[in-house]
C-alpha cells in the first residue's frame, strides 16, 4: 500500500484498513474473527510503516477498550469485529454512547448472513438503535476505504462512537479502490480527567444518557446532507437499497432496463435514518421497495415515518426480499421485478442427475487435534464410560463431523465450559471439553474458576496449536509474539488453569497418541472420584505452520506411505480417522505426500499394517 | 458493455483465491472494472471454496447471477457440478480431471461422480468444455501449488478472458516471491498448451 494516488485491486477489509490509515487511526485493536479479519491483520502488517498502535486482543471486549481508551486520549482508533464480537463488547459499547468520545471512534462490525463461518446471523444495525450509536454502511470496496475516514471525522465532530457495518460478501470482496493521501498524525494521547463523564454513576449516567439522545439529532442533521447518500432518477415507484444491497439493485435494473422506469435511493448512513432526505424522496411515491441484508432495519423506520408524515405510500420490503440468508443477484431482481409488475424468466435449474459430493471444512492433515479426539475416543472406550463432549468456537468444532464425532455443543465463545459446569452436575454422565487455547484465553478463565468455587467434574481440554489457527494464524497469548512481531512473554494455559485452583493438571503432545490417551483415561478416574475439574493441555503446533517450516527447510517432517502391496482398499484408514491426505485411488489408498505431516494416526488406524514412514 | 462473468470452484488448500486475486490484479492492469468475491468461510480447510469473478467496462454487484455465467471453472472435477448452476446455456466449461472424493462421502457411503458423469451433465448445457489434467502437469514441474496456474493458462487460451496475456503474466509476477513466481509462470505457459492440443 503506497502513497500514490494510484489504483489497487483491494479487498473490502483492506480498503477498511487504508481508509483507517488515511483518516489518521493511530490505534488498531481486534480480536480475530471472520469476516473481519483481514483489517486489522492488514493495519498489522503497516504498523511499523505508519507508526501505528496495533493489537489482537484477548477478546472483542477487551480490544474494545484499548481502542476507547486511545480515543480517550485523543486519538484516533478504530477497533473491528465480527458480528458475534460485538455482543462480547456490547456492555462497554452501550456505556461508551453514554460517555462519548474525544478521538474520532469507529467500530467496525463485520456481519455474516448466511452463516458461512458463524453460529448464527445477526443485524449488527440494530446495535446502534439499542445503543444510540450511529451507523453507516458502505455498498462496495472505494466506498468501504471512504467512509472510514468520513466516520472517523463525523465520530470526532460529534463526540459519539460510530459503526461501520458491513457484510461478509462486502467485507470478502475484491474490486478497484483509488487511493487518497494518508493523514500522518503525530500526536501524543494525553488524557483530560472528566470523572463527571468518565464515572457512569447513575447520577451521571441519567444525564449523559440526555446528551447520547441529542448528539443523535446532530448527527442525522449531518446525515441529511451526507454525500454517501445518492438519489437517482424520479418516477412513483422507488428502491430504497442499503450497503451492498445497492450494488446488486444497479445491476438489476441494468437488467431490466426496458422497464426501469424506477429511482432509486441508496441509503449509506442506516442509523439514525435522514428523515428530511428519506422525507423528500418519500412524498412523490407510489411504491418503495426497501432492500437491505438481514433485518428490516430500514423498512420499519420507514414504515413508521410513513405513518408520521401521513404519507400514503405502498411501503414493501421483507415481503418481496428474502429475510434469511445473503442477498443475492437473483433474489433482488426477483423483488425489483416484482413490484413494476414486470413478469421475468430467471434461469431454470437443469436437471442433474449427478450431485457434487459434499465437501464440509475438515481439520487439516496432520491436525493435533484430530489425534486428540481420537484419543478422547479411545480413552472413553477404554474406560467404558458414557461421555458428553461440550465444545467452542475454532478450528476444533469441526471435530463435529464423521468420523470424529467428537463435538457435542458449540454456542459461543467460552460456552463449553460454562455448560460443563452444568452439564456435570445435571447429566450424570462423564463430560469431556475442548477448547483451543486462544478461545481458552477469550472467555473459558471465567467459567473455569466457576468450576472450582461451585465443584463441577469434568475434563477441560486445552487444544494448544500454538496459533489462533481458524482465521489465519494470528498470534494467541502463548505463541510469543504479538501483532506487530514484537517477541513478549508467553502466557501458558497450564499456569492459569493451577492458578485457578485446578490440581489435576498435566501437558501432553497429542503425536504421542498413548500418552495423551492414558492422561484422558486417568482424568476419566479423578473426576468419577469427585476429586474436581482436570485440565489437560494438549499442546502441538498447528500442522500448517509445521508444512510451511518444513516447506522452508526449517524442519524436516517424518512422513508416512502405503504399502500397495499391504493396502487391502478397505479404507478403514479413511473411515476411523478422515484425514484429507488419504486419497483412494483405483482401489487402493494413496497418502497425498504434499499435505501429510507425519502424525501416524493413519498408521494406528490400519488393520493390515500397510502404513509406515517413508524410508 | 464487455463483460465476463466467471465461476470458479474448488477445494480448499487449492490456491482458489490466489488464482482469483491474480485474475482481478491482472483486470486492472489491463484497465477494467473487477469484483472478486470469495465464498469462503473456512477454506483452508478442504473444503468446497466458489470464487466470483467479473471483469468488465463496469460492475456493481459482487455475485453472479444463477445461470448467467460465462465461463465456470472447477479446480477438481466433481466441483464443476457444484457451479453448473451458474452457467449460462453454450457457456464456456475449464474442469481440472482431477478427482479428489472427500472423507466424507466416503465414510457415508455417498456416490462420487465420475468424470464421464460430470461431462455427460455439463454437456445438457453447452458443448465448449475442457478438461484438462493440471495435477500431473502441476506435479511434473515439481508443486502442486501451480495447479491453479495450469488451469489459468488454460483459461487464457480459450479465448474468453478479455484479458491480456502480459497484463496476466505481470500480476502473477506481483503476487509471488522468486523462485516460486518463475515456477508458476511456467504452470500458467504449460496451462496454455494443455488447451491449444484440445482447440
Amino acid at each position: 500500500m503506497d502513497d500514490s494516488q494510484e489504483v489497487l485491486l483491494m479487498l473490502g477489509n483492506e480498503a477498511i484498513a487504508r481508509g483507517a490509515i488515511e483518516g489518521g487511526v493511530q490505534v488498531a485493536t481486534a480480536y480475530p474473527g471472520t469476516p473481519s479479519t483481514e483489517i486489522v491483520e492488514t493495519l498489522a502488517s503497516l504498523a511499523k510503516d505508519y507508526d501505528l498502535y496495533v493489537e489482537w486482543s484477548v477478546n472483542e471486549k477487551v480490544a474494545f477498550e484499548v481502542a476507547l481508551a486511545a480515543s480517550y486520549c485523543e486519538l484516533r482508533a478504530l477497533t473491528a469485529m465480527k458480528h458475534v464480537g460485538l455482543n462480547v463488547a456490547s456492555d462497554t459499547l452501550f456505556t461508551a454512547a453514554y460517555t462519548g468520545v474525544r478521538g474520532g471512534f469507529v467500530v467496525v462490525s463485520a456481519d455474516d448472513p448466511n452463516c458461512h463461518s458463524s453460529q448464527n446471523e445477526q443485524d449488527n444495525r440494530i446495535y446502534g438503535l439499542h445503543a444510540y450509536v450511529p451507523v453507516i454502511e458502505p455498498s462496495s470496496p472505494q466506498e468501504a476505504k471512504d467512509m472510514v475516514t468520513y466516520a472517523l471525522d463525523i465520530s470526532e465532530h460529534h463526540k459519539v462512537p460510530i459503526i461501520l457495518r458491513t457484510t461478509t460478501r462486502l467485507s470478502h470482496v475484491r474490486g478497484p479502490v483509488k487511493l487518497n493521501p494518508v493523514r500522518r498524525p503525530k500526536k501524543v494521547g494525553s488524557f483530560i480527567k472528566a470523572p463527571e463523564r468518565l464515572v457512569c454513576l447513575p447520577a451521571n449516567a441519567r444525564r449523559m444518557r440526555l446528551e447520547a439522545i441529542s448528539r443523535l439529532k446532530n448527527v442525522e442533521e449531518t446525515f441529511n446532507h451526507s454525500s454517501f447518500n445518492l438519489v437517482k432518477g424520479s418516477s412513483r415507484i422507488g428502491v430504497i437499497a442499503c450497503g451492498l444491497a445497492y450494488a446488486y439493485a444497479v445491476e438489476a435494473l441494468e437488467r431490466l432496463q426496458d422497464h426501469h422506469n424506477v429511482s432509486i435511493l441508496k441509503l449509506s448512513t442506516v442509523y439514525p435514518i435522514p428523515r428530511k432526505l428519506l422525507n423528500d424522496f418519500l412524498k412523490d411515491k407510489e411504491k418503495v421497495l426497501i432492500i437491505e441484508e438481514l433485518e428490516p432495519f430500514i423498512e420499519l423506520q420507514v414504515k413508521a415515518l410513513c405513518h408520521e408524515l401521513n404519507l400514503e405510500v405502498e411501503i414493501h420490503g421483507k415481503d418481496l426480499i428474502p429475510l434469511a440468508g445473503e442477498l443475492t443477484p437473483q433474489a433482488v431482481f426477483k423483488g425489483i421485478a416484482s413490484i413494476l409488475g414486470v413478469k421475468v424468466e430467471l434461469p431454470k435449474n437443469i436437471e442433474l442427475k449427478s450431485q457434487a459430493p459434499p465437501r464440509p471444512p475438515i481439520l487439516c492433515a496432520g491436525c493435533p487435534h484430530r489425534n486428540t479426539f481420537y484419543a478422547i475416543k479411545l480413552a472413553v472406550r477404554k474406560k467404558n464410560v458414557e461421555a458428553i463432549y461440550p465444545s467452542d468456537i475454532g478450528c476444533y468444532t469441526l471435530g463435529y463431523y464423521p468420523p470424529l464425532e467428537v463435538v457435542d455443543t458449540t454456542l459461543c465463545m467460552g460456552a463449553g465450559v460454562g455448560l460443563s459446569c452444568g452439564l456435570a452436575k445435571f447429566s450424570g454422565k462423564i463430560v469431556i471439553a475442548t477448547v483451543g487455547e486462544s478461545t481458552f484465553f477469550h472467555a473459558c478463565i471465567p467459567a473455569l474458576i466457576n468450576s472450582v468455587f461451585n465443584p463441577s467434574n469434568f475434563i477441560l481440554i486445552v487444544l494448544d496449536n500454538s496459533f489462533t489457527a481458524m482465521t489465519g494464524h494470528q498470534p494467541s497469548p502463548v505463541t510469543g509474539m504479538n501483532a506487530m512481531g514484537q517477541k513478549v512473554k508467553p502466557v501458558l494455559p497450564e499456569d492459569i488453569a493451577k492458578a485457578c485452583g485446578i490440581e489435576f493438571c498435566k501437558v501432553v503432545d497429542p503425536y504421542d497418541l498413548d500418552a495423551t490417551t492414558s492422561s484422558i483415561a486417568e482424568a476419566i478416574d479423578y473426576i468419577k472420584r469427585g476429586l474436581g475439574p482436570a485440565v489437560i493441555i494438549a499442546r502441538r503446533e498447528c500442522s500448517l505452520i509445521l508444512l510451511r517450516k518444513h516447506r522452508s527447510g526449517i524442519i524436516k517432517l517424518i512422513r508416512r506411505r502405503v504399502d500397495p502391496e499391504l493396502c487391502k482398499g478397505c479404507l478403514a484408514c479413511i473411515k476411523l480417522v478422515g484425514c484429507p491426505a488419504l486419497i483412494p485411488r483405483s482401489g487402493k489408498v494413496v497418502i497425498e505426500e504434499e499435505m501429510c505431516s507425519g502424525c501416524g494416526l493413519c498408521e494406528r488406524a490400519c488393520p493390515h499394517k500397510a502404513i509406515g514412514l517413508v524410508e | 458493455m464487455m463483460r465476463v462473468d466467471i465461476v470458479l470452484s474448488g477445494i480448499g488448500g487449492q490456491g482458489i483465491l490466489t488464482l482469483a486475486a491474480i485474475l482481478g490484479t491482472a483486470a486492472i492492469l489491463d484497465k477494467y472494472d473487477v469484483r472478486v468475491s470469495e465464498v469462503h468461510g473456512m477454506a483452508q480447510r478442504g473444503g468446497a471454496v466458489t470464487c466470483h469473478v467479473k471483469i468488465g467496462d463496469k460492475i456493481s454487484s459482487p455475485l453472479v447471477m444463477e445461470g448467467s455465467a460465462d465461463m465456470i471453472v472447477a479446480l477438481e472435477a466433481s466441483e464443476t457440478l457444484r457451479a453448473l448452476h451458474y452457467l449460462k446455456p453454450k457457456g464456456t466449461i475449464v474442469t481440472n480431471s482431477l478427482e479428489h472424493p472427500p472423507p466424507l462421502s466416503m465414510i457415508k457411503g455417498l456416490k462420487y461422480p465420475s468424470l464421464n458423469e460430470i461431462i455427460e451433465e455439463a454437456k445438457k448445457l453447452t458443448d465448449e468444455i475442457y478438461v484438462v489434467d493440471a495435477y500431473n502437469v502441476a506435479r511434473s514441474l515439481g508443486s502442486l501449488q501451480t495447479i491453479n496456474m495450469v488451469i489459468l493458462g488454460s483459461m487464457w487460451a480459450t479465448g474468453k478472458l478479455l484479458l491480456s496475456r502480459g497484463s496476466i503474466v505481470k500480476a502473477i509476477e506481483r503476487s509471488f516471491r522468486e523462485p516460486t513466481a518463475t515456477i508458476n509462470l511456467k504452470a500458467f505457459e504449460e496451462g496454455i498448451k494443455l488447451v491449444k492440443k484440445l482447440l
